[in-house]
């Protein structure tokens, strides 16, 4: 061995890798060779510079919404998606690979996320006065109330929140079971008021209070036994609803207008999000990362005008996998989490209780859990108007839909090879509508929308099969229609569809109401008139419904892309809506409102 | 209570979630910008390299087999997307034999502090010097020293034999130290005066 080839034995036995059949060779040419021994001590020096120099280093503190930003501009430009596309270089081998990889760490870098951008900025109002640019008098728009100062109470609401004065939001009732899609909750909590900073055009009437007897005393009544599946009655041939007739019609679809919204709970260093209106319509709750463990989240109140925030019990949540939904009483939070070695929804009580309704008794769970990582026993809380919950389970090898009724019973309602997602309760919580992706007895994919019996557990197709991949759902307050947001993102043969469309509860009349949407949410207002959702790279948008023979009207409220999960939440008069928003620059979602022009009367 | 694991994230993300996929990024930043990073030496590039390091993770989510640990996929993602992208760049790290005949970095420092190696200047010039390298050798320079992975799984990123990454990372530190030589001799002085 001369000491050429010593020289790279003395690298690779530095890096501990040189062969044990190797080091006897290495050992003994060091003992005899000064100029090699020398090599020995250079070569561990560079090593110690390397190892102290070539060390991990804090990204930006806004590096998470910049890939965010950049992954929808991207989507926006290219369709980039999660799909199979060509990726050559980097598929071979990987199932493979590094069972051992160690890593010297893989810690969170969770304070990194929240640092050091426009505290005072961000609480300053956006916009003096809501500004609708529609350059065609045809397609005006009757009110476009200034969102100066958050929401003004009624005049005739002898409550505090009453007090007219700028700075507070609007008493509202819950307009949604489920902040994601918005469904009519079914809960009316009281209130009165009308939109903030309205002027003389606004037509907007106080309203009396409409108070919910919620007490928040109450014991919720959901008891947390082990579950118990009582799977739903057979056979589930029955339908209830006719299929698709017709053909699918074409309505409208341009964005008219653009409304200007106002921040209300932003902060620097911690994540607002899901607001709702109190029970009583006199404080806005919501989820905040502020006193709260590592990547999870508080809940906290507000009043209406975002200020006087309070922290509301002990809750200590993460907000993931569909979890972070607050009840229709607002008085209990569906969450979901990883416990007992798999995964389970819970129901954090504002008083600190803690159910787990979906708790597994069998170890079934875990046991599923520890063969398949991606088993899911149970995520994706939905709360009927009722207070029943529903969610999704994969414990039947794929995504299905389960249901706890208010003793605490879990109910199987779907259990088929295809995937359900996205389950909305129906108005009176006799029904979920839920998107199902499915393969046909020749292979091919079939996504269309279903609605089954919360009842017996009777299923049928509320669409035909539509060209997409995202078909996302929510009733109309009083049950006749369902709104879906339509997207596609995986390539696929065949027409594809996006955008917000309407469908009639009996499947009759599949209409686009525009071209716009293709995201994850969608929300009617509590007057039916209008809906909110979002595009395939998060942007806002409502639409006015219009009465038949005449156009939509489309008013965008956020321009930038945001792929956080915004929820919406409507004021009672439908006029204004809360939502949470990550704005560009800022480092941290927050809550945010817009004022809308008002509903036409019935005809 | 535990975090959601990396594998439900994903599923969220494959169903449509992208704030899963943001808490993937948010769980990660670190690891996959300290690797643009050292692999650039410049803040603006690395932050460039990390995005598209992102997309193509996003990309390719579907293919991630969830019966195994996200992260060593997530990883070797990371790092073939970075060096792909660094052999597609324009050429802009110095050829070997330049390399060879380049000046050595000279630090300022006259004196020999007690935490010479630690000093904030030796450690600029190092970061320099692997920045400068060949992409062919700064990868798996900065992949063993930065996340400690064996020739092995080196070899595995950059799929070619363990043979080749052996004789590149000792041709790399070959060039470190001729880079580093007045760097390493006042080390070594220092060294020796320690004996």
């Amino acid at each position: 061995m001369n000491c050429q080839d010593v020289r790279q034995n003395i690298f690779t036995y530095l890096d501990g890798q040189l062969a044990a059949s190797h080091e006897q060779g290495l050992y003994t040419h060091l003992s005899g060779c000064g100029g090699c021994q020398t090599e020995m001590v250079r070569g561990r020096n560079l090593n110690r510079l390397l190892e102290i120099s070539c060390t991990q280093v804090e990204p930006p503190v806004d590096f998470t919404q910049r890939v965010m930003l950049r992954l929808a501009a991207a989507q926006a430009e290219t369709g980039l998606a999660v799909a199979p596309a060509p990726a050559a270089s980097i598929e071979p081998g990987l199932k493979e690979l590094l069972k051992s990889f160690k890593l010297r760490t893989r810690s969170l870098a969770a304070a990194c996320c929240l640092a050091l951008v426009l505290a005072a900025a961000a609480l300053a109002p956006v916009g003096q006065r809501a500004v609708v640019l529609n350059p065609d008098p045809s397609h005006k728009i009757e009110n476009t109330p200034p969102v100066t100062s958050p929401l003004v109470p009624a005049a005739k609401d002898p409550s505090p929140a009453g007090v007219a004065g700028p700075g507070t939001v609007s008493p509202a009732k819950p307009a949604s079971p489920d902040p994601r899609s918005g469904g009519p909750a079914g809960e009316h909590p009281p209130s009165a008021g009308k939109v903030p900073g309205q002027d003389s055009e606004s037509v907007i009437t106080a309203v009396s209070p409409q108070p919910k007897d919620a007490d928040p005393t109450q014991e919720p009544p959901l008891p947390s036994p082990p579950e118990v599946n009582h799977p739903a009655a057979e056979p589930k041939t029955a339908p209830e609803l006719p299929g698709i007739t017709g053909p699918i019609t074409i309505a409208s679809g341009e964005v008219l207008g653009r409304l200007e919204i106002a921040p209300l709970i932003v902060e620097e260093r911690a994540a607002n999000i899901r607001p709702v209106w109190s029970a009583d319509g006199k404080e806005i709750y919501y989820l905040s990362e502020r006193q709260a463990g590592d990547g999870r989240f508080a809940a906290w109140k507000a009043t209406l005008d975002g200020k006087n925030r309070q922290q509301l019990g002990q809750i200590d949540i993460p907000v993931a996998a569909g979890g972070g939904v607050w009840s229709p009483e607002r008085d209990r939070l569906a969450f979901v989490e990883e416990k007992d070695g798999y995964l389970q929804v819970q129901i954090a009580g504002l008083q600190g209780q803690l159910f787990s309704p979906t708790r597994d008794a069998s170890g079934i769970a875990a046991q599923r859990r520890e063969a398949n990582p991606s088993d899911y026993w149970a995520y994706w809380p939905v709360w009927s108007g009722a207070g029943e919950l529903a969610y999704l389970t994969t414990r039947h090898d794929s995504g299905d839909l389960m249901v706890i009724d208010a003793n605490g019973n879990t109910i199987a309602l779907t259990s088929t090879p295809g995937n359900d997602l996205h389950p909305a309760w129906s108005p009176d919580g006799s029904k979920l509508v839920f998107y199902r992706s499915e393969r046909d007895s020749a292979g091919k994919r079939v996504d269309r929308l279903y609605v089954v019996s919360r009842q017996n557990g009777e299923e049928v197709p509320l669409t035909q099969p539509i060209g997409a991949d995202s078909l996302v759902p929510a009733w109309s307050p009083d049950g006749k229609r369902v709104a879906i947001n339509i997207g596609f993102t995986e390539p696929q043969p065949g027409p594809r569809h996006r955008g917000l469309w309407l469908v009639n509860a009996d499947g009759t009349g599949l209409v686009q109401v525009t071209r716009e949407g293709g995201g994850r949410l969608v929300s009617w207002s509590p007057d039916g008139k209008k809906i909110a959702f979002t595009d395939a790279i998060g942007r806002l948008y409502v639409v006015i419904l219009a009465e038949q023979g005449l156009k939509h009207q489309v008013l965008q409220i956020t321009t930038t892309a945001d792929m956080g999960n915004m929820s919406v939440t409507w004021s009672w008069d439908s006029q204004q809506i809360l939502f949470d928003w990550l704005e560009s620059g800022k480092t941290s979602r927050g809550i945010y409102y817009t004022n809308l022009p008002r509903s036409r009367p019935n005809p | 209570m535990d975090r959601l694991p990396d594998e439900m994230l994903v599923k969220s993300c494959l169903q449509g979630d992208m704030g899963s996929f943001g808490e993937l990024v948010r769980r990660y930043q670190k690891q996959v910008y300290s690797l643009a990073y050292r692999l650039t030496n410049d803040a603006e590039e690395a932050m460039d390299l990390s995005q598209e390091v992102f997309l193509k993770i996003y990309q390719v989510l579907e293919r991630y087999d969830d019966s195994r640990p996200f992260f060593p996929w997530m990883y070797k993602v990371a790092s073939n997307v970075c060096y792909s992208l660094l052999r597609k760049r324009p050429q802009e790290s110095v050829p070997l034999e330049k390399v060879i005949e380049f000046t050595p970095l000279i630090p300022k420092i006259e004196s020999q502090p007690e935490d010479y190696y630690e000093s904030r200047e030796i450690q600029q010039l190092v970061q320099r010097a692997i920045a400068e390298l060949p992409e062919k050798y700064r990868v798996p320079l900065v992949l063993r020293f930065l996340e400690d992975l064996t020739y092995q799984q080196i070899a595995e990123v950059m799929e070619l034999p363990v043979s080749t990454i052996e004789t590149r990372l000792y041709r790399g530190k070959a060039l470190l130290q001729k880079r580093l030589s007045i760097v390493m001799e006042k080390g070594v002085r220092r060294e020796l005066s320690r004996c």
